[in-house]
C-alpha cells in the first residue's frame, strides 16, 4: 500500500495538575489553541480523534467524542473516541495518523483529556486505574498498578543481581531527573525539584516503590492538528513529519512471560523502526510511560534504547539527563509533567513535536532530528511507539 | 442492587468450575479436548488451538515465587498492609497473580511456594499462596 507523509502543524496541551474544568472544556482549550497555532480555521478540521479513558466512570460521560466536537463548532463531522487505558490518546494519534496517510482525510484533529486529580479519593482513582486490570484474575486480588511496577521492579533487581539498596536508589534517580526537568516545564503539573532523599524517604506505596516513585493522579487536555506533508508546507516552515508508528497488545498479567521486557514493546517498537527505516541508535530523544521510576527503566531497555540489564545504571550515570547520551521524558515525563491519562499519549507528542522545533525553552536538547513517544495501557495492555522528525 | 465486593471475583460461566474446585481444595484448571494443552487461567477457548470445549484436571498446588510485593496504597475495599505476587506454577502452565500469605522477610524471589485455600462467604473459597516450608 502506498501512503504519504504526514506532518504535525499544530500542537498545545493545557497546563496539567488540579483543574475547575470539566473533561469537554479542557478538551476546548487545547484543541482550539493547537488549531489556531496550526494557521488554520476550526471549519478546517474534517475528522476529530479523542482519546478518553474514564470519563464514563468520573463524569458520567459517555460518547464524549460527539459532545466534544460540538463543544469547538466541529458540526457533524465524524469523531471517535479512542480507549486504551493510559495509551488513549496514542492509539487515537495513530488512527488519525493512518487516516491522513491514507488520502483519506487531509485534516484532522487528534486529541486527549481526563480528569484524574480533582474528582474523588486516592483509593477511588486507585481503583479505577485497576479497572485496565484483567477483571476476571486479578483485580480481585488486591494487585494495584504500583503493585505490578514494584513487582518488576524487585523481578528487575533480582534478575541483575542488584542490591535493594541500590536498585532503590537507581529508581530514584529516575525521579530527581524527571523533577528536574519538570521544574523547566511551565506546564508541569509539579515543577520543583527534589533530591534522592526526597524520594528514599517518602511513604511506602508498594515496596520497593515509594509516593515519589509513583507519577501524580492530574488533570489535563492535550492536542495536535495532522495535515498532509503537502499541505503542511504552505501552512508552517516547521512541519514536524510522522515518520513510524507501532502498536501492540497483551492479555492478563497472567499471561505474560518476562515482566522486566514487556515483548508487547519490543515489537510495537521494531514495527516503527521497520517503517521509519532507522534503529533505536538513531533516536535523539524520547519520552517514555514513566507512571512509575521503574517503568521508566523498563521501557527504555524494552524500546532498545539502552542494553538489557544496563538501564539502571545509565540512569544512575545521568545519560538520560537533558544534556546526556540520550535525553528521556525532558518533559518531566508522567512523573513531574503529570498525566491525565487519556491526554497523555498527546502531550508526549506534544513534547517531542517542541523539542524538534527547538521550541522547548529551558530544557532544549541539542541537535534533535528525529524523537520518540512511548506509551503503555494497562498492565503492559496496550503499547504505542510514535517516531517523529524534522 | 447488590453491593459489589471488589475483593471477590465475578464468576462467569467459563470460570464456574475453577471457582467450585477451590470450595473442595481441589485447584482445577482446564485441559483442551482437541489438543489436550493444559493452561491457566480458564477461559472459554483453548490458548493454543482456540477448541471451545474443555477438561478439567488438578493441579499439585506448588510453584515458585516469581516476584511479589508489600501493598501500603491499596485500592478501595483493601486493609493495608497485604502482600501481592506472581506465581510460576510448577506444571508450566501458566501463572497466578495472588494474595500471599507470609512474613515479608521470609519472601525470596524463586523460593518454593504452595497453595491454600480461604472461606471468604458460604459459596466462596478464593485461593493465596504461602511458602512451600510453613
Amino acid at each position: 500500500m502506498s501512503i504519504r507523509d504526514v506532518a504535525i502543524v499544530g500542537t498545545s496541551m493545557t497546563k496539567f495538575g488540579r483543574s475547575n474544568k470539566t473533561e469537554l472544556e479542557m478538551f476546548a482549550e487545547a484543541a482550539l489553541d493547537s488549531i489556531y497555532n496550526s494557521d488554520i480555521e476550526p471549519k478546517n478540521i474534517e475528522e476529530l480523534y479523542l482519546g478518553n479513558c474514564a470519563g464514563a466512570i468520573n463524569e458520567g460521560q459517555v460518547n464524549m467524542c460527539a459532545h466534544a466536537a460540538e463543544e469547538i463548532g466541529l458540526h457533524q463531522i465524524p469523531s471517535t473516541t479512542f480507549e486504551g487505558a493510559c495509551a488513549s490518546s496514542a492509539v487515537a494519534f495513530i488512527h488519525a495518523y493512518r487516516e491522513v496517510a491514507a488520502g483519506y482525510n487531509d485534516t484532522v484533529l487528534v486529541a486527549g483529556t481526563e480528569r484524574n486529580m480533582t474528582l474523588r479519593p486516592t483509593g477511588w482513582a486507585t481503583r479505577v486505574f485497576q479497572c485496565s486490570a484483567d477483571q476476571r484474575y486479578t483485580q480481585f486480588t488486591g494487585l494495584t498498578f504500583p503493585g505490578i511496577f514494584a513487582m518488576a521492579a524487585n523481578r528487575y533487581m533480582k534478575k541483575y543481581d542488584i542490591s535493594k539498596e541500590a536498585g532503590e536508589e537507581a529508581l530514584a534517580c529516575v525521579s530527581v531527573k524527571n523533577h528536574h526537568n519538570g521544574a523547566l516545564n511551565p506546564k508541569a503539573h509539579l515543577q520543583k525539584e527534589i533530591t534522592i532523599d526526597t524520594v528514599l524517604q517518602s511513604p511506602k506505596v508498594a515496596d520497593p516503590l515509594k509516593l515519589y516513585d509513583c507519577c501524580p493522579f492530574s488533570d489535563g487536555a492535550a492536542a495536535l492538528v495532522l495535515t498532509s506533508a503537502e499541505k503542511a508546507k504552505k501552512l508552517t516552515d516547521t512541519p514536524i513529519y510522522v515518520a513510524g508508528v507501532g502498536q501492540s497488545s497483551q492479555g492478563s498479567l497472567c499471561t505474560q512471560s518476562d515482566i522486566t521486557y514487556p515483548i508487547g514493546r519490543a515489537v510495537s517498537s521494531k514495527k516503527a523502526y521497520k517503517q521509519a527505516k532507522i534503529e533505536p541508535k538513531d533516536i535523539d530523544i524520547a519520552e517514555v510511560h514513566d507512571c512509575f521510576t521503574s517503568a521508566e527503566i523498563i521501557a527504555i531497555e524494552a524500546l532498545g534504547l539502552f542494553e538489557r540489564g544496563h538501564g539502571w545504571k545509565a540512569e544512575k550515570e545521568g545519560e538520560t539527563a537533558v544534556d546526556g547520551k540520550l535525553p528521556i521524558n525532558t518533559s518531566g515525563g508522567l512523573k513531574a509533567k503529570g498525566h491525565p491519562i487519556g491526554a497523555t499519549g498527546c502531550a508526549q507528542i506534544h513534547e517531542i513535536v517542541e523539542q524538534l522545533r527547538g521550541d522547548a525553552g529551558k530544557r532544549q536538547v541539542n541537535k534533535v532530528e528525529v524523537g520518540l513517544a512511548d506509551n503503555m495501557g494497562g498492565e503492559f495492555g496496550t503499547i504505542t511507539t510514535i517516531i517523529l522528525r524534522r | 442492587m447488590e453491593k459489589r465486593n471488589f475483593r471477590h471475583p465475578q464468576i462467569f460461566h467459563s470460570t464456574e468450575k475453577f471457582w467450585l474446585g477451590l470450595r473442595d481444595r481441589k485447584f482445577l484448571v482446564q485441559r483442551c479436548k482437541n489438543c489436550e494443552e493444559i493452561f491457566f487461567p480458564p477461559r472459554s477457548h483453548c490458548p493454543k488451538c482456540l477448541y471451545n470445549e474443555m477438561d478439567w484436571v488438578e493441579l499439585s498446588g506448588k510453584g515458585t515465587l516469581y516476584s511479589w510485593s508489600e501493598i501500603h496504597i491499596p485500592s478501595r475495599n483493601f486493609d493495608v498492609p497485604y502482600v501481592i505476587g506472581i506465581i510460576d506454577l510448577e506444571e508450566g502452565v501458566g501463572r497466578m497473580v495472588s494474595k500471599i500469605r507470609a512474613r515479608v522477610e521470609d519472601l525470596r524471589i524463586d523460593m518454593p511456594m504452595k497453595i491454600d485455600y480461604e472461606d471468604a462467604e458460604e459459596d466462596l473459597t478464593l485461593y493465596v499462596w504461602m511458602p512451600a516450608q510453613s
